[in-house]
């Protein structure tokens, strides 16, 4: 397998132009920086996360947020995305966050070009990997929802490439470092993406066993040898980080996974997918599957269509099988063993993910069946491109679908000091994401603010944050006219102020509210970062060390 | 002169605006019950009425709107005061807004003249059981996409465009 070359008249820098253009076209505004994206309340969450990136690195801790006991992440959403936050923190969260999406897009699409190049696909034609691949409805979802370290993934098209020269004839021990290294890269990126590596691994090496030669004996070993301490050393720290799956199923409400529904995911996405702010699909592009179907006529023998595909199928096979075989991954998931009940329950929460795989093999083989066809029809070859680019723009509704949040933060925080206490209402929205909403809003506006917050903004499932637990209490306490029992508290805690979101509470609510802030000093009212926040000091606030507030919330036990 | 100011006043402009709808039915007339929706934008409390009179009158969607400064989330109240004067209370929820704005729209199950009707939230301006179709037919097209696309690249992967017999069934 050596790389084709571009067609004539195909300049090599012309690819990766192609994939940064149509990559800034399909998550536009991204590009430019100045605005937060998404439809979904992660993407603030993950503004924060880049935010706080250069205070996690170091142990996961974070004394700025979870006030007044601190927070450890020990199950961080993407060990990559705190590098990249920390390489970027200068130029800002929000910045980062749109040129993550932007530049993973294209680093993806390049990715699996260049695997397709290996495999004999010429450029242009080899662009069709990269926009199967990296354009797909899974990094639509993605984008739209606010992952972009799901979009920053050229490491699965790599481990691809490096793992089927490992396991073909003439397999070099160093293929198998490479595809190694690419596996732990795609787990440290987010665990999804390194899950997705596993039945693609295992398919090509159960293509190899029953050959004769045992040349892929050594490139195993090689890879064994790089991964298994990484792979131990990200076990024993999620082990540690966090509870087992059956609380992250409760926390889902139990999901009923449902074929027919995982079926049609995998289509077009329908005019209400984005009316509830979940924007899950999983759309498979139509050209990539329809190139690898026929692909026995164009693909030269040298290519190993059959292992392609069977991985790319064996992967689409797991992705469905959560919903053909509910009780199986139902008692995987009930497990006491954290790192299989955790990952069956997360397969029973979004399966679709593991078609990361399917796309990368498949689209991978279409490409080189299109410089196939281009051999015989250039004009056709073309005709399929462009709706290969149908398939990517029209076909997940962007950038048109994307949404544009409100990206300043209101100017109350900065009238006061100290940790402050974000106080929102609990009953403001029957959507089941509220709660995560006032969270990851109240992380991101602490990304700007800087102070001490009580939220904890990696929410662990079954775990209610200081922030929650102080809500229900205080505003319980306000509403009820028994104000002044919740100021010696507060002062005990350390809390220098406190924020009360009021443009969503109910009119008798705000009223009751001004009530009971009335006598507290430095009263501000804002209406700028796209909300009415009412922000006043603790009456004699004290400033508190970390160690005594987490004394007095301990001592408090408030219920 | 005057209309390109305009133009890029209201391009540069950081007023988001919200278009409300409530698909009501064609055989509703006008007066018969009304429709408001009533809200908290930023510090401020909003009501606003929904009327048949923008686009075709008579279409059965009934429409108003709302602006003003960039906001995060707009809780609103849909309201309707039936035939007999009683005013309902049809659907509460705090909506999540695009900084520029964006579209609520509410379609009725059950005909307001006659009984209690619910509201729900869709999509589209299309009564909800049509919303349904829609989805259907959403996901027909994909399928049919795919079929197309299928038929497009195995017609000239089977040389049938050329008149020949495929390569598979040898080449006579």
């Amino acid at each position: 397998m050596s790389d084709a070359g571009p067609s004539p008249g195909w300049p090599r820098w012309a690819t990766p132009l192609s994939c940064l253009v149509l990559a800034a076209v399909w998550t536009w505004p991204a590009v430019l920086g100045t605005e937060l994206l998404g439809h979904h309340p992660d993407a603030p969450g993950t503004a924060w996360f880049i935010s706080a990136a250069p205070r996690l690195l170091g142990d996961l801790s974070d004394p700025l947020t979870g006030w007044p006991v601190g927070a450890r992440y020990g199950r961080p959403d993407s060990f990559l995305l705190m590098v990249v936050g920390t390489l970027g923190a200068p130029l800002g969260a929000v910045r980062v966050l749109g040129w993550a999406t932007v530049l993973g897009v294209a680093v993806s699409a390049w990715a699996a070009e260049s695997v397709a190049r290996q495999l004999g696909a010429r450029a242009p034609w080899s662009l069709l990997a990269g926009l199967g691949f990296a354009f797909s409805g899974l990094a639509a979802t993605a984008h739209l929802e606010g992952y972009p370290y799901h979009l920053m993934n050229p490491w699965l098209p790599l481990f691809v490439g490096s793992w089927l020269r490992a396991t073909r004839p003439g397999g070099r021990p160093r293929d198998g470092g490479a595809a190694a290294v690419w596996f732990v890269l795609a787990l440290l990126d987010t665990a999804w993406l390194g899950i997705a590596c596993v039945p693609v691994g295992v398919a090509f090496l159960l293509a190899a066993l029953p050959r004769r030669d045992r040349d892929w004996l050594r490139p195993l070993v090689a890879a064994v040898a790089v991964a298994t301490p990484l792979v131990l050393a990200y076990v024993w720290l999620f082990r540690a980080g966090g509870t087992a799956g059956a609380d992250a199923l409760a926390d889902a409400g139990f999901p009923t996974p449902d074929l027919g529904l995982s079926l049609r995911r995998f289509a077009l996405p329908g005019p209400s997918i984005d009316l509830h702010g979940y924007t899950q699909s999983a759309t498979l592009p139509a050209v990539v599957l329809a190139l690898a179907v026929v692909s026995h006529r164009y693909v030269p023998r040298s290519v190993p269509r059959r292992t392609l595909l069977g991985a790319g199928l064996a992967s689409l096979g797991l992705a469905l099988l959560p919903a053909a075989v509910p009780p199986l991954t139902r008692s995987l998931a009930a497990l006491d063993d954290t790192v299989v009940s955790v990952v069956a329950s997360s397969l029973l929460r979004f399966p679709d993910r593991l078609t990361w795989g399917t796309l990368a093999c498949l689209s991978v083989l279409a490409a080189v069946a299109l410089t196939g066809l281009a051999d015989k029809r250039p004009r056709v070859a073309a005709s399929v491109l462009g709706l290969a680019l149908l398939d990517a723009f029209v076909g997940p509704r962007l950038p048109a679908r994307q949404q544009r949040m409100v990206t300043g933060v209101p100017s109350a925080y900065a009238a006061h000091t100290g940790p402050v206490l974000d106080l929102w209402p609990e009953d403001a929205s029957p959507a089941p994401a509220w709660t995560l909403w006032t969270t990851n809003l109240g992380c991101y506006y602490q990304a700007h603010h800087g102070r001490p917050v009580a939220d904890l903004c990696i929410v662990s499932p079954g775990v209610d944050s200081p922030r929650l637990t102080l809500q229900r209490w205080v505003l319980d306490h306000w509403l009820s006219g028994r104000v002044d029992e919740t100021v010696p508290v507060l002062q005990e805690l350390g809390f220098g102020s406190v924020a009360v979101h009021v443009s969503v509470m109910s009119a008798s609510d705000r009223q009751r509210v001004d009530v009971a802030l009335a006598d507290w000093p430095a009263l501000v009212r804002t209406t700028d970062g796209g909300e009415e926040l009412v922000a006043a000091a603790v009456p004699d606030a004290r400033v508190q060390t970390h160690a005594a507030a987490t004394a007095a919330w301990t001592r408090l036990d408030l219920p | 002169m005057l209309a390109w100011w305009a133009l890029i006043a209201a391009a540069v402009s950081s007023a988001a605006t919200v278009d409300l709808a409530v698909v009501v039915g064609r055989g509703v007339p006008a007066g018969a019950v009304s429709f408001e929706v009533r809200g908290q934008w930023l510090d401020a409390p909003v009501a606003v009425a929904l009327t048949d009179a923008h686009g075709v009158s008579g279409d059965g969607l009934w429409t108003a709107e709302l602006s003003g400064e960039p906001v995060r989330m707009l809780p609103l109240t849909l309201t309707m005061t039936s035939p007999q004067g009683e005013e309902v209370e049809l659907a509460r929820s705090t909506e999540m807004m695009d900084r520029d704005g964006g579209r609520i729209t509410w379609a009725l199950d059950g005909d307001p003249l006659t009984t209690i009707p619910r509201a729900r939230r869709v999509a589209l301006a299309r009564p909800a059981r049509q919303m349904e179709r829609f989805e259907a037919a959403s996901t027909a097209a994909g399928v049919a996409w795919l079929g197309l696309v299928f038929l497009y690249v195995a017609w000239w992967a089977t040389d049938r465009a050329r008149g020949g017999r495929s390569r598979r069934r040898g080449r006579g």
